[in-house]
């Protein structure tokens, strides 16, 4: 008897039977499941189905009431019973009665600055934003009109100005001429600099220094040559002189012992009379003929010509060292004469060189001055050159400068003609184009004809679904474990994968019962147009339903108490349904919330659902939010699983 | 309705057993429930487990049904572990009616039929029997919540027999029954048996096991302290008689002062229902004083039994004992 794969259909059949008859039987709980969606689309069809506003309260407010506030409230009381206006006596009394629910909301005016605000209770969130949006369009109508009135005075300012500067056109023209002139004369000077020539000196007088440092020290080296080979000399005839003088003594000496021996001689021959014998010169007795005759005719004695010939001789020698010693006396003059002169060679190299040293200092510093006065001279010119080369640099840019200007003039000048044409054209405009130049006016990306309710029907309809599947699942698995005859299912040969999915498919069938009932009602109460897309939807259905039904068959699976988890899966159902952009838009979270949107069952069911239904757009151009579907359905179907273990383990 | 043990055990060409406990224990977590339960239960007998909340009687069960599994020891149903064995084998009633309300009757036997994967015409066919058994049959379609109390339990019974087990377990199926209603559950448990189905039934009310168990286990703290027919049991520990009387004023206190006016050797005594139920040592002489005693008193006798000592007698000599022991355990623990 086990359970068989053909015997799972029947053993399905029956469950999915039983828990229908268990509620079939259960009279409440049918009415509940088949009349709360008609009753909750019926009580929202006609409770919504105007968007107009009646038995509005307004407080208003001001010490001195603004000349547009008569306008304004005028005009909101225009829409009869829809609004009624009240004044109070103070700001606090204005914002009491909001905050006491006695008005809808306080228009605080004040005429010093021309303003209103707007005190309405953001706590009934539904209604202040349409309360609002009127409030903006009376307010938006009476800005307009007063903004008119200021066009039309600032039209009339805008032709005064347009005169004006029609007027000062020609000064723009001569401006631009006269900036094209100063060009020119910039021209001129810019090329008067440069041919201004400024050539810094070049080279120095290093090598002039260098060359008298040279010549210091040659001179230097000259005279000591001088003095020294001077010296030299001195020595050296002092020397000269030693050896004359010594010459001379012994030359004296020679002679004297020659004179000596002379006379000696002399006497000699006197006295063997000699004399007559033996002349000696003839010469003398020429003209003497007999003492002529004696000398050639005589007769001579040996002793005589010894005598004589020792005296000539010695005559001889003696003239010959007096001749010597004159010499040497020369000699002697004139070595003190070259002495002195040596000497005087000396003084006139002294003083030459004094003189040449006085010169050279003379010189170098003649240099030295001259050097500095050429740096001086070429620090000038480099600095005239830097100043010619700024100055250059100026008068481009003040050539560009005044280019530009021109240019800029030229614009203006253009400028000045589109403005003066535009204001032209301004004139032509008439202040009501200029106060409301274009017409703004909303339409729906569809071109079906659709009312503003008829976009809520997507949200709705899933809203009312997500509730039913999630509390039918809940309230399926709470009735089963709170049945006695739950123990008694555990010990039957049927698996608990059988009573999930039997239970699964019972809720599963009872909330496309309510679809059913819903897109019949949304045909009859909302405009939308359900049968073309109708394959597509039933898909949308089909996954929300089943995603819905599983969540709500696991919470009521991991929950013991039935209380406990008929709240938990309220409380899921309100966080899904918070959390769905359907309140607070999307792009209004925090990121993280966003990320748990991007999950959030029912706002991917709802975006699908609306996209099908409102568009016309395929479920698989989404294929993102459809495995997403798909995830979420497996993943609730492995926990639900878990969950019943979960339960068998209570027992 | 005493009667000897059906089933003598040791002798050649008895019966196979259709349960056999051996030394089973059963712990959850750190508590020990069932501490080495070791009994046999034979085919076609009504076996009867006797005790305290507490005992650890319902976890027997669950052990039985394959609920459980035991932590030591071994169960064996028909030769086979007791998780092995097929669960159609086995029937199961608890103490609460395990039906659902909102359903009628047969539809709650045709959606059970349904789940032990009967055909259309076993269900038919059995939901037919067994509400002819029951007593039901005028009742098919109404449903459950509708019915009286011993009808739902009668119902309860027919569900736990629509796969036809070999064996059925019933967890104190008269708990909460007038005496009126548990003599028809009990009448229909003995219609079952005389099927040929083996029941195993657990119950606190010790005059109803004895009258209709064949045979009994007293457990208590996870142990079962003794197991046997009632006769056996009440024939080891029972030294009174019992006699169980009945008038119909039914005002017992005054009967109860006049037999000891009587000097009527008493030992104790209970109230039981309609039934004023005395323990005496000796019964030739006390009969003679209580029909005295009732003519004193003024009321008219309509039932008087006279019955070896009472399973109850049994029960509480069994948990003296026990108390005692642990008395003594404590006090050698102190010392």
């Amino acid at each position: 008897m086990k359970a068989t794969l053909k015997g799972l259909p029947t053993m399905l059949y029956t469950i999915v039977k039983k828990n229908i008859l268990r509620i079939k039987h259960s009279r409440t709980s049918m009415a509940v499941i088949l009349f709360g969606p008609i009753a909750l689309m019926l009580i929202v069809g006609l409770a919504f189905n105007t968007m107009g506003l009646s038995g509005i309260r307004i407080a208003t407010y001001a010490e001195e009431y603004p000349g547009f506030a008569d306008t304004v409230l005028a005009n909101i009381e225009e829409h009869g019973q829809q609004f009624s206006i009240t004044k109070q006596t103070s700001v606090e009394a204005c914002t009491a009665g909001v905050q006491n629910g006695d008005f809808h909301m306080c228009l605080l005016f004040d005429a010093a600055n021309e303003s209103v605000q707007i005190h309405v209770d953001y706590s009934r969130m539904n209604l202040v934003w349409t309360l609002l949006e009127v409030m903006n369009s009376q307010f938006k109508q009476e800005a307009s009109m007063i903004g008119q009135e200021l066009t039309r005075g600032l039209l009339a300012e805008l032709d005064t100005t347009l005169l004006t500067l029609q007027d000062n056109s020609g000064t723009i023209d001569s401006l631009g001429e006269n900036l094209v002139s100063f060009q020119g004369q910039l021209d001129a000077i810019t090329q008067s600099l440069d041919e201004l020539q400024i050539a810094t000196p070049q080279g120095g007088f290093g090598d002039v220094m260098n060359t008298t440092n040279d010549t210091r020290v040659q001179l230097e080296s000259s005279h000591d040559h001088v003095s020294t080979s001077l010296t030299a000399y001195r020595g050296r005839i002092e020397t000269a002189e030693t050896d004359i003088q010594n010459a001379q003594e012994s030359v004296g000496a020679e002679r004297e012992n020659r004179e000596a021996i002379y006379e000696s001689v002399n006497r000699s021959y006197d006295a063997m009379d000699c004399d007559l014998k033996n002349p000696q010169d003839l010469t003398p007795l020429i003209n003497d003929p007999e003492a002529f005759e004696l000398a050639l005719d005589g007769d001579p004695t040996p002793e005589c010509s010894i005598l004589l010939t020792m005296k000539v001789n010695l005559e001889s020698s003696i003239e010959d060292l007096q001749r010597m010693e004159l010499h040497l006396e020369a000699m002697e003059d004139e070595m003190g004469e070259a002495r002195d002169e040596i000497d005087l060679l000396q003084a006139e190299a002294d003083t030459l060189y004094a003189q040449s040293s006085v010169q050279l200092d003379a010189t170098e510093q003649a240099f030295g001055d001259a050097e500095a006065m050429l740096e001086q001279a070429q620090n000038q010119t480099t600095d005239l050159l830097e100043r010619k080369s700024e100055l250059r640099k100026q008068l481009q840019e003040l050539r560009g400068a005044a280019g530009e200007g021109a240019i800029a003039i030229a614009g203006m000048n253009t400028s000045l003609a589109t403005v003066v044409a535009g204001l032209s054209e301004a004139g032509k405009i008439s202040p009501e184009q200029i106060a409301s130049p274009f017409d703004v006016s909303v339409k729906p990306v569809t071109s079906k004809e659709l009312q503003k309710l008829d976009f809520l029907f997507p949200t709705l309809f899933i809203l009312v679904i997500m509730f039913v599947a999630v509390m039918l699942g809940v309230t399926i698995v709470n009735k089963e474990k709170a049945s006695r005859a739950h123990f008694r299912n555990f010990i039957t040969p049927t698996p608990d994968s059988l009573f999930i999915v039997g239970n699964f498919l019972t809720v599963m069938v009872l909330t496309l019962v309510q679809v059913i009932i819903l897109l019949l009602l949304g045909l009859a109460f909302f405009d939308v147009h359900v049968l073309p897309v109708l394959g597509g939807l039933l898909c949308i259905i089909l996954a929300a339903v089943a995603v819905f039904s599983l969540l709500g068959i696991l919470i009521g699976s991991i929950i013991a108490n039935e209380e406990t988890s008929t709240l938990a899966g309220i409380i899921f159902c309100v966080i899904l349904f918070l959390f769905s952009s359907t309140i607070v838009p999307l792009e209004g979270m925090a990121e993280f919330s966003k990320l748990f949107v991007q999950i959030n069952p029912f706002f991917i069911s709802a975006e699908l659902f609306r996209k099908q239904l409102i568009f016309g757009a395929n479920m698989l151009q989404s294929p993102e939010m459809i495995l997403v579907l798909c995830i979420e359905f497996v993943v609730l179907a492995v926990a639900t699983y878990g969950a019943w273990a979960l339960i068998r383990k209570r027992f | 309705m005493e009667q000897p043990a059906t089933q003598p055990t040791g002798q050649a060409g008895a019966p196979k057993p259709l349960i056999t406990f051996s030394n089973v224990q059963k712990r959850f977590k750190e508590h020990e429930v069932l501490k080495g339960i070791s009994f046999v239960v034979y085919p076609k007998s009504v076996y009867g487990i006797i005790g305290p909340s507490g005992a650890g009687k319902t976890t027997l069960l669950r052990l039985l049904i394959g609920f459980y599994t035991p932590t030591e020891g071994q169960i064996l149903l028909e030769g086979q572990e007791a998780s092995k064995v097929p669960s159609e084998t086995i029937g199961f009633a608890t103490q609460e009616n395990s039906f659902y309300d909102e359903l009628t009757c047969l539809e709650n036997l045709e959606y059970f039929g349904k789940l032990y994967n009967l055909s259309k015409a076993e269900i038919i066919q059995n939901a037919a029997a067994n509400l002819a058994l029951v007593g039901l049959s005028e009742f098919a379609h109404t449903p459950a919540k509708d019915l009286s109390g011993g009808m739902k339990r009668r119902l309860d019974l027919a569900i736990s027999i629509m796969h036809q087990p070999r064996l059925l377990i019933l967890d104190e199926p008269t708990a909460g029954l007038d005496p009126k209603l548990r003599k028809q559950v009990w009448g229909l448990i003995k219609k079952i048996r005389d099927r040929g189905i083996t029941i195993v039934v657990t119950s606190h009310l010790l005059t109803d096991m004895e009258h209709y168990c064949d045979q009994v286990a007293i457990i208590h703290d996870g142990k079962i302290l003794e197991a046997g027919t009632p006769f056996q049991l009440k024939t080891a520990y029972s030294k009174h008689e019992e006699i169980r009387i009945e008038t119909a004023e039914g005002r017992y206190q005054d009967l109860f002062r006049q037999l000891q006016a009587e000097r009527v050797p008493i030992a104790y005594s209970r109230l039981d229902e309609h039934l004023l139920i005395i323990y005496v040592p000796e019964i030739e002489n006390t009969i003679i004083k209580v029909l005295d005693s009732i003519k004193v008193t003024g009321q008219h006798l309509l039932d008087l039994d006279v019955n070896r000592p009472a399973l109850s007698e049994v029960f509480e000599a069994l948990m003296n004992q026990q108390e005692q022991s642990h008395l003594k355990e404590d006090k050698r623990g102190k010392r």
